[in-house]
């Protein structure tokens, strides 16, 4: 080494391979490869984090969402075991499967094969009923060691429908308490399913609470109960869960941290699918970014669920949020649609329930309350008040020329008048009850939550 | 800098050994280019061998060849620990075997700018430390221009395709790195001509 390079005598060889770049030239291109690679880690490498320091702390948070175990006597899981085991299967054809007809006319259930199939299942359906009774329920899942454990749904779904076909046959029958006690059951099981409040879940108790409300609807229209004891039977059994924020805030907890324990546990290596994988070979270039803009929007939703308002645009949040690459984040990105169900969901029971009490008023006055303030306090406490916007449960008779509701709804009333019982909405505008049997419905369809009663001169013919 | 002999500066099997290595690390992603196992593999161990080889020629030429002046040598040291140290303590960073190329393509990055450096130097006629310094630190700035013009090109014009890799963040820093990539690129090639035409001034003098 010189402290300064000297005059040389000879520069040939250094000329000569100077000139002679063609090689070097070839080496360039993985080098600038690597360059860029470089240059992306220079770029993202602040919000690198190690995943193995995280993986411990969403462990023991995932640790700390263990419940205590609850005895098998007042375990409600074991009871829907034991009536998954006694059901007996549809065996009929499938265009007769009643389990695909609760919100359909009633005529199917009338049909011999479909009451041995629900006679058959009289002991389950008695199971079930006990289970609906008990206020505990342990699925017995262990998310430390298996995080997105579930239990088998689609059991769990063939257990509401059976509750859901005894509704329809005992309406059908005329026993409208006892098919109000199936819908009360239905509840229950959704109810159940939530004290395990994994996204999934959520979204199957969802379903099942959208199912009492159909099938309580098509009994309206096919099988319309008239006494005022049988509507406050079905008013107790339709009574939605109430507190969708609570229930949506409770959910996004219990998710995000199984999810975070999982998404560190990928890659630290320390869980399937582990990094040595492919698609996600590339994990520790983007998981601080991801973790951190997840961490964020999730942040988002949470606040907005606790002050009991609608999270504003998830899209917005995770642009605010995305320091580098945030390839989870913009996949969850999808489930405002879950919680959107929810409200939905929430929005059709309190229609619904205010609907079974305008009937009441009805039997008991022989004609329509003027508003629904009529209502209070002999078959409702209060004015019942949509979901989302702080604005009254409305009623209208005008008719509808144009109805993208369901299409059972759509050829019952064809020649019929109704009145339609129904809430603003997801989007908060009045449409006059023109809703979407979509349980989410399209950005710019009219989405009225609402609830369709014939009219009182059909009632009168 | 200071050829120590007249004999060739390298050898020639040491070029083709890398060339094929080059050769190699670009077929794997041409060979296996529907499957990403394969290339995830594949381009690792061509990768690494490429840039271990290249880390071994250019060391090789810098300390065996030729010679640079204690602030080239401070530099180069500088470098190299920072860009290995910044490396090294990446979060996560070890956990992922394919980034393991990283830490030798930098190292083969920052001695081939000052081999290049010292050899244009010399060739130029440059002798004052601090120039020979400025021309260090605006070889590794040209030998990484293509790359800031590619990776810039990508994170500015591939954000509203893939946004969920590209933030509007480094989308802005794209912005930066194409006009710095691409006055890299032209300074790069300027410096090419001059010192190639004075390579080809001294090989024909001494032809004649």
């Amino acid at each position: 080494m010189n402290d300064s390079a000297g005059n040389l005598p000879d520069l040939k060889p250094l000329a000569q391979w100077y000139v002679h770049r063609w090689h070097r030239a070839l080496w360039f291109l993985p080098l600038t490869v690597g360059l860029m690679g470089l240059i992306a880690v220079l770029l993202v490498r602040g919000s690198m984090e190690d995943p193995r320091a995280n993986y411990e702390k969403s462990r023991a948070a995932v640790a700390a969402l263990k419940r205590a175990p609850v005895p098998d006597e007042q375990n409600a899981w074991l009871v829907y075991e034991r009536a998954r085991g006694v059901r007996v299967i549809w065996v009929g054809h499938s265009d007769t499967d009643p389990q695909y007809k609760t919100d359909g006319e009633s005529e199917i259930f009338a049909l011999e094969d479909v009451q041995i199939h629900w006679k058959d299942n009289a002991a389950a359906i008695a199971l079930l009923h006990s289970a609906g009774d008990m206020s505990e329920c342990d699925m017995g899942l262990d998310q430390v060691a298996n995080p997105f454990s579930l239990p088998s749904l689609l059991n769990t779904r063939e257990c509401a429908n059976l509750l859901a076909i005894d509704a329809r046959c005992q309406a059908l029958a005329g026993n409208h308490k006892a098919a109000a006690k199936s819908l009360r059951a239905i509840r229950r099981l959704a109810r159940h399913l939530e004290t395990q409040p994994l996204l999934l879940n959520q979204m199957i108790a969802t379903s099942f609470d959208a199912m009492v409300n159909e099938v309580f609807h098509a009994i309206i229209c096919f099988d319309t109960p008239s006494t005022i004891d049988d509507l406050e039977a079905y008013k107790h059994a339709l009574a939605g869960p109430g507190e969708p924020f609570e229930r949506a805030a409770r959910c996004l907890k219990y998710e995000s941290a199984v999810f975070l324990y999982t998404f560190d546990g990928a890659a630290a290596g320390l869980m399937k699918p582990q990094t040595r994988n492919p698609p996600i070979g590339m994990m520790p270039l983007w998981y601080g970014s991801d973790r951190n803009c997840y961490l964020g929007v999730i942040g988002d939703a949470l606040q907005s669920f606790e002050q009991h308002r609608w999270p504003e645009g998830f899209d917005d949040s995770i642009q605010r949020h995305q320091r580098g690459p945030s390839v989870i984040t913009h996949m969850v990105g999808t489930t405002p649609r879950a919680w959107l169900a929810l409200f939905v969901t929430e929005e059709r029971a309190r229609v619904a329930v205010t609907a079974a009490a305008f009937l009441q008023f009805r039997a008991k006055h022989g004609r329509d309350p003027k508003d629904i303030g009529d209502l209070v306090p002999t078959f409702l406490p209060q004015v019942p008040m949509a979901a989302l916007f702080d604005t009254p449960v409305r009623w209208t008779s005008e008719p509808l020329n144009d109805s993208a509701d369901r299409p059972y709804i759509s050829t019952f009333y064809k020649d019929r008048k109704s009145i339609r019982i129904y809430t603003v909405g997801l989007n908060g505008i009045d449409e006059g009850g023109n809703g979407n049997y979509m349980v989410v419905p399209g950005e710019n369809e009219p989405d009225d939550a609402t609830f369709y009663i014939p009219a009182l001169e059909r009632v009168a013919k | 800098m200071i050829p120590l002999q007249c004999p060739p500066l390298d050898a020639g099997w040491s070029r083709r050994v890398l060339t094929v290595l080059a050769l190699m690390v670009i077929g794997s992603f041409v060979a296996f280019g529907s499957n990403l196992k394969h290339v995830h593999t594949g381009a690792l161990v061509a990768l690494n061998a490429f840039a271990l080889a290249l880390c071994a020629y250019y060391f090789w030429l810098l300390f065996r060849r030729l010679q640079c002046s204690l602030v080239e040598l401070c530099l180069v040291i500088g470098m190299l620990g920072n860009v290995e140290g910044i490396l090294l303590t990446t979060p996560s960073l070890m956990g992922s075997p394919g980034m393991w190329a990283l830490l030798p393509l930098s190292a083969a990055w920052i001695v081939a700018g000052a081999v290049k450096s010292s050899a244009q130097c010399a060739l130029l006629g440059i002798t004052a430390p601090l120039r020979r310094a400025g021309m260090l630190l605006l070889n590794w700035m040209l030998l990484a221009s293509p790359a800031l013009l590619l990776a810039g090109g990508v994170l500015y014009f591939g954000q509203h395709m893939a946004e969920a890799f590209i933030s509007r963040g480094m989308a802005e820093w794209g912005f930066w790195m194409i006009p710095l990539g691409a006055l890299g690129c032209i300074v790069g090639v300027m410096m090419e001509i001059r010192v190639t035409r004075a390579a080809r001034a001294l090989l024909g003098a001494s032809a004649s």
